[in-house]
């Protein structure tokens, strides 16, 4: 039997997860690329990001389902690659599709995972199945969307995990759903302890629920911070121009950029002082203010510059 | 923890592991009955007893050769039934490590093969224990050899499902290949035979061939539980 | 244009209040034709109906004036000007005519007085 090292003997690290040059490539396509991110723990942590930008990818590797090309990923103080007995128990993860036995009843599923963990609690799985109104004795075939998705979740909280790992966990569900969702993952007695990183789609699901908001964007995290950072961090220079003329050039840490008749819009990231007067300075500039955005606003502007590499000029 | 995967696993293969008890059920009451009912002939006319016991040695062979059928649905299923339906990611995130898997594994599909071949000896010894109380012609005894060499067929067929089993993402291959594992091994023995022209009598060649089976499929089962563990799901 | 569809504005009124920003701005100037519904719709990923529903708003202000065949196009500043008046004007006469209507005035009596004192205005302008 494989030695299983016993997480509890060993220091606590003040990082939950700990990723140093994380970079993986799938053929001549990089899918994650050279990727710095420090979680500490009790934080909950929203990953945004367009589909293929490498989040996925990403939590696979946090779960040791795949191994880096180059550089390390952390959790819990161990590497994750080595896929420890111990580390898998002190994780609870919610995959975005759900592959369960598909001939088990929810309540056989119960049965079989229950001692794959030691902290396992019986009476808060009971409690758990009442409140997400799981039917014990229906079998997984037969279960909605909602249903699937609540019994990841079940299953991931029910032996109160250090760590809760969620890929695109309400993709796809009602808007009630993902309420009661978002509930669930904040509810528990030891919610405060527990480390959370999920990743959404869903801007407006992150910004309810987490701390600490982090975009990927090709492969690399382009913003990290709470979400009122960010919002301060990423602004929007709304700039007239002048008739029939364009503007030479773009201040530094342009995301996006548009022109459309007499407006001109600029997405910027990081936001400086600089970043206006410069604008103002372009002759072909009437006026210009900066505008705030919100935070699925500033996802869109991100993702939009990043296909489009900047360039989005409209004739009139 | 291993007691829900030996569970799990049993459930996953339960119809396959049925067949095969219903094959070797079958095979002991179809000779039974087959040589019940026998007429007599060479003006012998076997007592009921010797009857049994050659009915019980008929059934060893013939379930050995229908069961053998079913080792290979169990082991040619065992691991690629949770790849088929992709339940294997869901196992692959649980705390279960790859050996604790591949042990449940092979418990259920070895065990099982095991099972089949012990079952058919036991029961041929039986027959020939009763042959003590008993005249029966010399050529009906000792058949126990017989078992025994196509016992080892039989784990050639499970330890090349097996193999194939790690490795494949559907249960067709497996299952094919280790059905026609012990002809594939009879062919290259006998081309062995030919080139090397050794000098043979029909029960040494049995002998050989049963024995070459045997090696194969240690050696496949050997194979199957390496290519499992140093398997990365990546998708 | 930023539309906010959790916001409780409604959305037809967001788009009017870009575009009167836009206005103001100078980058829909006076006689320019603004986008056409279909277009503006697209570009913003916004139903037409609300597109329409928005430019009938700035038209009841006064601010652009659809001509038929061609478009809606940016009112001239001081027809903009005549038409802020037309429409306070409009309101007075509201208010006057329900404070007539409930002191018990039929329509064609409220039409007699409003005809006598317009007559009495013009008699004294010119006197």
């Amino acid at each position: 039997m494989q030695s299983v090292t016993n997480p509890a003997t060993l220091s606590k690290p003040d990082a939950a997860i700990q990723v140093s040059g994380f970079t993986k490539k799938y053929g001549k396509t990089t899918a994650v690329d050279r990727l710095d991110l420090m979680i500490p723990r009790g934080t909950v942590f929203g990953l945004l990001g367009p589909n293929g930008a490498g989040k996925t990818t990403l939590i696979r590797a946090i779960m040791g389902l795949i191994a880096p090309d180059q550089g390390t990923v952390t959790v819990l103080g161990f590497n994750a690659t080595e896929r420890l007995q111990g580390l898998k128990q002190k994780i609870g993860y919610v995959p975005e599709i759900h592959h369960i036995y598909r001939w088990m009843r929810i309540d056989e599923v119960i049965r079989f995972v229950r001692p794959f963990y030691p902290s396992w609690d019986v009476a808060l799985c009971d409690v758990l199945v009442t409140t997400l109104e799981l039917p014990t004795k229906k079998r997984v075939r037969e279960l909605s969307k909602g249903m699937l998705a609540k019994l990841g979740l079940l299953i991931a909280l029910s032996h109160k995990p250090d760590m809760l790992i969620l890929d695109e966990p309400t993709s796809g569900l009602d808007p009630l759903i993902r309420e009661e969702f978002l509930e669930s993952i904040l509810r528990a007695d030891d919610a405060e302890s527990r480390t959370v990183l999920f990743s959404s789609h869903h801007v407006d699901d992150v910004e309810r629920i987490a701390d600490v908001i982090g975009m990927m964007i090709g492969g690399s995290l382009v913003l990290n911070g709470p979400a009122d950072e960010i919002r301060q961090n990423v602004h929007r220079i709304e700039a007239v121009l002048k008739d029939g003329c364009l503007p030479s050039s773009v201040p530094v840490g342009t995301a996006w950029q548009r022109v459309n008749r007499r407006e001109w819009l600029i997405t910027v990231n990081p936001m400086t002082d600089g970043c206006l007067d410069y604008v103002l300075q372009d002759p072909a500039v009437v006026s210009a203010e900066v505008v705030p955005l919100s935070l699925e606003q500033i996802f869109k502007d991100l993702s939009r510059g990043a296909r489009n590499g900047q360039q989005e000029l409209q004739t009139c | 923890m291993l007691r829900a995967l030996i569970l799990k696993d049993l459930r996953l293969l339960r119809s396959y592991l049925l067949i095969g008890i219903i094959l070797m059920l079958s095979s002991y009451v179809m000779a039974l009955v087959i040589v019940w009912f026998t007429p007599p002939f060479d003006n012998y006319n076997a007592p009921p007893i010797a009857r049994i016991a050659i009915g019980l040695s008929g059934g060893s062979v013939l379930a050995l050769l229908l069961t053998g059928f079913a080792c290979a649905l169990v082991s040619g299923n065992v691991f690629t039934a949770e790849r088929m339906d992709r339940s294997a990611h869901f196992l692959d995130y649980l705390p279960p490590t790859r050996r604790q898997v591949l042990f449940s594994k092979s418990l259920v599909a070895v065990g099982f093969t095991l099972i089949v071949v012990l079952v058919a000896l036991s029961t041929e010894l039986l027959a020939w224990s009763l042959t003590s109380y008993a005249a029966i012609p010399e050529k009906k005894l000792n058949q126990i050899e017989t078992v025994l060499n196509f016992s080892k067929l039989v784990l050639c067929v499970t330890g090349v499902s097996w193999a194939v089993s790690s490795i494949s993402k559907s249960n067709g291959a497996p299952i094919l290949l280790g059905l026609f594992s012990p002809l594939i091994v009879l062919s290259a023995v006998k081309g062995i035979d030919y080139f090397v022209e050794l000098p043979d009598s029909l029960e040494m060649s049995f002998l050989r061939v049963s024995n070459a089976c045997l090696f194969v499929g240690v050696a496949g089962f050997a194979l199957g539980c390496f290519w499992f563990l140093n398997q990365r799901y990546e998708s | 244009m930023l539309i906010d569809p959790k916001s409780h504005v409604p959305i037809f009124r967001q788009i009017a209040g870009h575009l009167r920003k836009q206005i103001a701005d100078g980058i829909y100037k006076t006689s320019e034709v603004l986008p056409s519904l279909r277009a503006l719709a697209i570009e913003i990923a916004v139903n037409p109906n609300t597109v329409q529903r928005a430019y009938e708003l700035l038209e009841r202000e006064g601010l652009v004036e659809s001509r038929r065949g061609l478009g809606v196009f940016v009112a001239k500043v001081d027809r903009r000007r005549q038409n802020r008046v037309e429409k306070r004007i409009n309101r007075e006469f509201s208010g006057t005519i329900r404070m007539a209507v409930e002191s018990g005035l039929s329509p064609d009596r409220i039409r007699t007085v409003f005809e006598a004192a317009m007559l009495n205005f013009v008699r004294e302008a010119s006197s």
